[in-house]
């Protein structure tokens, strides 16, 4: 299984190592070149260049993925490149995160494979919040 | 009319002050601080403050009630294909039209859907053509939603058209021969015109026959 991986930032490095451990062929593409060093001692491919640029991703293999994962620190540069390449190279899956929840449930009512992980701590946020709730006077053990 | 204007750069501002002159009511959203304040000043309560692909800044603008028309010219091309698509797929905005900063990014608002687009670069780029023609041939238009465009060919004296009336070339069946200047006055063309060396040819043709209208007017270079 081939994997591209969109923006090697925190989130990105470490999905593409997940999924190169577990022995997918994985290529990562991101502006800075520095980026590599989040990989560590990394096998996998490594393409300097925006997301935007078909000829970036071609040349990390896009065209014969099974899945691209789109983690760059821009939404709307997320939603872009997602479609682009859903529309254009037809993996068999994309998946793209937005911090934005606005955004994220917008497109995925059009059909992208959106992840919010601002969706998720708010959720997970309020449910502890709700867990600390003082217990009722008179009920102590 | 009700616009809103995504982005207060130089070309959201004045495209702003020409439709207010023109009397329509308006909403310019910018999102630097400091360029609101200028806008602000200068505009009053047709500015707003805050990031145009969020929506609620949208729906704060009136996207809702839907204007009917939508101009993304922020200096960004992600952020203006996100403006247009919210606008026309959310909220069936009546026109939206995209500002293509970058060129190269042209085959991305097509792929999206943004079929109103508006690219500064490749008009100029249009026009440096036209002074410097490559292969005979400039583009003069291109109507994208129509599937059209109008281009213009210099006729060479060793040209395969040179001398024939236009009924007796064989053009390829998508593009119609519209006019022709000679000596600086033009004239339509019918099917008796003859073309002549020197003659500047405007043509309409569907995208994709360019080489075969260039072969068969001016032949190959």
């Amino acid at each position: 299984m081939k994997a591209v991986v969109i923006g090697c930032g925190r989130t990105g490095s470490q999905v593409a190592l997940n999924l190169a451990a577990e022995g997918w062929d994985v290529s990562c593409v991101d502006e800075d070149e520095g980026a590599l060093a989040r990989l560590g001692e990394w096998r996998g491919g490594f393409v300097v260049g925006h997301g935007m640029d078909l000829e970036v991703l071609e040349k990390a293999g896009i065209a014969k993925a099974d899945a691209a994962v789109v983690a760059t620190d821009g939404d709307n540069s997320n939603i872009v490149i997602a479609q682009v390449v859903q529309r254009r190279y037809e993996p068999t899956c994309v998946v793209v995160r937005i911090l934005d929840p606005r955004r994220a449930a917008f497109y995925s009512e059009r059909g992208l494979r959106t992840v919010c992980p601002t969706q998720t701590a708010i959720a997970t946020l309020t449910d502890v919040a709700r867990s600390c709730e003082p217990t009722p006077v008179g009920t102590e053990a | 009319m009700y616009a809103i204007v995504a982005g207060g750069g130089k070309v959201g501002a004045s495209i702003t002050r020409s439709l207010l002159r023109m009397g329509h009511e308006v909403t310019l959203v910018e999102q630097r601080r400091e360029r609101f304040e200028q806008l602000e000043a200068e505009l009053g309560p047709v500015a707003l403050a805050g990031d145009a692909t969020e929506i609620h800044i949208l729906e704060r603008a009136g996207i809702a009630r839907p204007p009917e028309l939508v101009l993304a010219v922020t200096g960004d091309d992600e952020d203006n294909i996100v403006i247009a698509q919210i606008a026309q797929d959310g909220y069936r905005v009546g026109k939206a039209i995209a500002r293509v900063n970058d060129p190269r990014n042209q085959a991305h608002f097509d792929l999206l859907g943004i079929t109103q687009t508006v690219c500064a670069t490749s008009g100029l780029l249009g026009l440096v053509e036209h002074e410097v023609p490559e292969h005979g041939m400039v583009r003069l238009l291109e109507l994208r939603r129509e599937g059209l465009e109008v281009v213009e060919l210099l006729v060479p004296p060793e040209a395969p058209a040179a001398g024939k009336r236009v009924a007796g070339i064989a053009l390829p069946e998508d593009a119609r021969l519209v006019s022709v200047t000679r000596n600086g006055i033009a004239e339509l063309i019918g099917d008796n015109t003859v073309i002549r060396p020197g003659d500047q040819v405007v043509a309409v043709l569907k995208p994709g026959v360019e080489d075969r209208l260039r072969n068969a007017l001016i032949g190959t270079q």
